[in-house]
């Protein structure tokens, strides 16, 4: 099965991720930003189950954490980037969002649709002429904070609270 | 073993560990009404007790006064949750929370804070670790009592050169990031040692370790001194400060000297910097003195003084939002908020105003602001472009209605 894959650039902060007016506690508003600062056309228009491919510090920026829910909001299957900025990626783990880093160049200067083969360590997306990029999947840790459904499903399998100081 | 005075500050605060993550327990955590907000309904739903409500800082200060029926009703939920939080510390409507953790006397050198806000980092200004978190992050800490964390490596940076009445914390920010960019040292701890010949004030070393969150960093920490001491001193702070050893080892080392001439970050990332003197032809709209870099009491007696007798360029909007009430009495007392609203500028009452986008001063399409802020993507503060400056540079470019040299009026 394919999926459509979008691609962004370096440095996406979070504003242009989800702008600020975006900010709101009601799902229907919030989800409208997905993006809205970088392409108006695809926060209209992209659909559950898509894939989107960013270059290096993707999600830059402030640590509002809408940035990230937005992209579960609309049912993204997976965000890769070459690299994303530290909040936003714990963002991502924490909520359970499918997140991985790029390993290889990027074949595509545009979006495309492409089908997802996932593996234990490292997965890859090829499109029809077979270009493809490599994906390395998060640690272990983070992966099983992923799987849980994020950190708070993860309070009682993954730690062992310790006593404090 | 040497340690850096990051890892020693870590290796305090760690109490256990977990694959390659330590589990660090934590002196304060900072809680704001924008992200605070988010995680009401994820608490209740866990409903697990806080750890350690003492610890627990909660401001308001994104959405006040809030401007739009919905953050009313945001800002509400957010007093109404943090209200029944038994023993925690409440301080809303005190200003921006970042300034108010530093005011704290409770906060101080060789502690561990995390907060609801990637600027949380500014607290490292005290020689504290400071980090900011998302909302899911932190209510995971407020119930556990820990965070969770993998040892950052750690670049050490040494300021140099002669700082001058017009070079500020912020022009040094912006040319680390002009040095650096935000990709050279991700997520590592940057421990800061101010070897200036003047010394860096603390508002200043504040405004520096706050834009560590565009450096990428994970902490900006700058090494406890005589200034820190003072400071300390001064807000009745007893906690002893902690040093790195001298024989220390560093991932990696920076030397940075004093800009010779004040620097602006153009759109549009804080990375992209340029000279003043190379930006004089570019007209503003509005000049933004103000948040959590940039409206501390230096910010404003250096727009008070730039400005004082003179008047803002006919149709530009200067705006002044002073970081904390602290700061805004203090302004008050020295006459400083009478010299700027003499001159012709707004000001208006401690919040985040048009940082980050959300009120009072926000800029439309085809305009420009420069502001002592910290961030200028785009759509942060509103459609039109930021440029980023110290104060100096933004009160004389409001005089001017041009990007502008404060030494222009600096006797
Ligand atoms: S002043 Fe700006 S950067 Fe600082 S906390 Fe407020 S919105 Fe964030």
């Amino acid at each position: 099965m394919t999926t459509f894959a979008y691609i962004v650039g370096d440095n996406i902060s979070t504003d242009l991720i989800h702008p600020p007016n975006f900010f709101s506690l009601d799902k229907t508003i919030r989800q409208q930003g997905l993006l809205y600062g970088y392409n108006q056309e695809w926060a209209r228009t992209i659909e559950p189950g898509s894939i989107i491919i960013g270059g290096e510090n993707f999600g830059c920026g402030s640590s509002r954490e809408v940035t990230a829910r937005v992209f579960a909001d609309r049912g993204i299957k997976l965000v890769c980037a070459k690299s994303f900025a530290r909040i936003f990626y714990r963002n991502m783990v924490n909520l359970g969002i499918p997140i991985c880093t790029i390993t290889s160049a990027i074949p595509w200067a545009e979006g495309r649709r492409v089908a997802l083969q996932e593996s234990q360590d490292s997965s890859c997306l090829t499109d029809e002429t077979g270009a493809y990029i490599l994906l390395k999947q998060p640690s272990i840790f983070a992966r099983t904070i992923i799987d849980n459904g994020g950190l708070l499903n993860s309070i009682d399998h993954l730690f062992q609270t310790p006593a404090d100081e | 073993m040497s340690q850096t005075l990051i890892e020693k500050i870590l290796s305090r605060h760690t109490i256990g560990k977990e694959g390659d993550h330590r589990l660090i327990s934590y002196d304060h955590l900072l809680l704001h009404d924008a992200t605070g907000a988010l995680l009401i309904e994820p608490f209740q739903k866990l409903g697990r007790p806080l750890a350690h409500p003492e610890r627990i800082l909660a401001a308001a200060d994104h959405f006040v006064p809030p401007a739009t029926a919905e953050r009313a009703e945001i800002l509400q939920q957010y007093l109404d949750f943090t209200k029944d939080l038994a023993g925690i510390r409440q301080k809303p409507f005190s200003g921006i929370c970042h300034q108010i953790l530093i005011e704290d006397p409770l906060v101080g050198p060789g502690q561990f804070i995390i907060g609801a806000d990637s600027h949380t980092i500014t607290a490292g200004g005290l020689g504290a670790l400071a980090c900011g978190l998302g909302s899911t992050d932190i209510l995971f800490s407020m119930v556990t009592g820990f965070t969770w964390l993998a040892t950052p490596p750690v670049v050490k940076i040494t300021l140099t050169g002669q700082t001058g009445p017009h070079i500020r914390g912020k022009d040094f920010a912006l040319e680390i990031l002009h040095q650096i960019g935000t990709t050279t040292y991700p997520d590592y701890g940057f421990e800061c040692f101010d070897a200036t010949a003047s010394k860096l004030s603390m508002d200043s070393r504040f405004s520096l370790a706050c834009m560590g969150a565009e450096m990428g960093a994970s902490f900006f920490t700058i090494v406890p001194d005589a200034i820190t001491a003072t400071f300390l001193q001064n807000k009745n702070c007893s906690i002893p400060p902690v040093y790195p050893d001298e024989t220390a080892h560093y991932d990696a080392q920076l030397s940075i000297a004093a800009p010779p001439e004040p620097l602006v970050s153009i759109p549009p990332a804080p990375w992209c910097v340029e000279k003043v003197s190379a930006l004089s032809h570019i007209p503003i709209h509005q000049a933004f003195v103000g948040s959590c870099t940039g409206g501390r009491l230096e910010d404003i007696a250096d727009t008070a003084s730039l400005i004082r007798g003179k008047r803002v360029a006919e149709h530009v909007r200067l705006v002044v939002i002073p970081a904390s009430n602290e700061v805004y009495l203090a302004a008050l007392e020295q006459g400083y908020i009478g010299d700027i609203i003499r001159a012709g500028g707004i000001v208006d009452a401690p919040s985040c105003g048009p940082c980050g986008g959300i009120d009072k001063g926000i800029i439309g399409k085809g305009q420009n602001m420069i502001a002592s802020s910290n961030r200028n993507f785009p759509g942060r503060t509103g459609p039109g472009d930021t440029y980023l400056a110290s104060a100096l540079v933004t009160a004389a470019s409001a005089l001017t209605g041009y990007i502008t040299d404060p030494r222009e009026f600096m006797a």
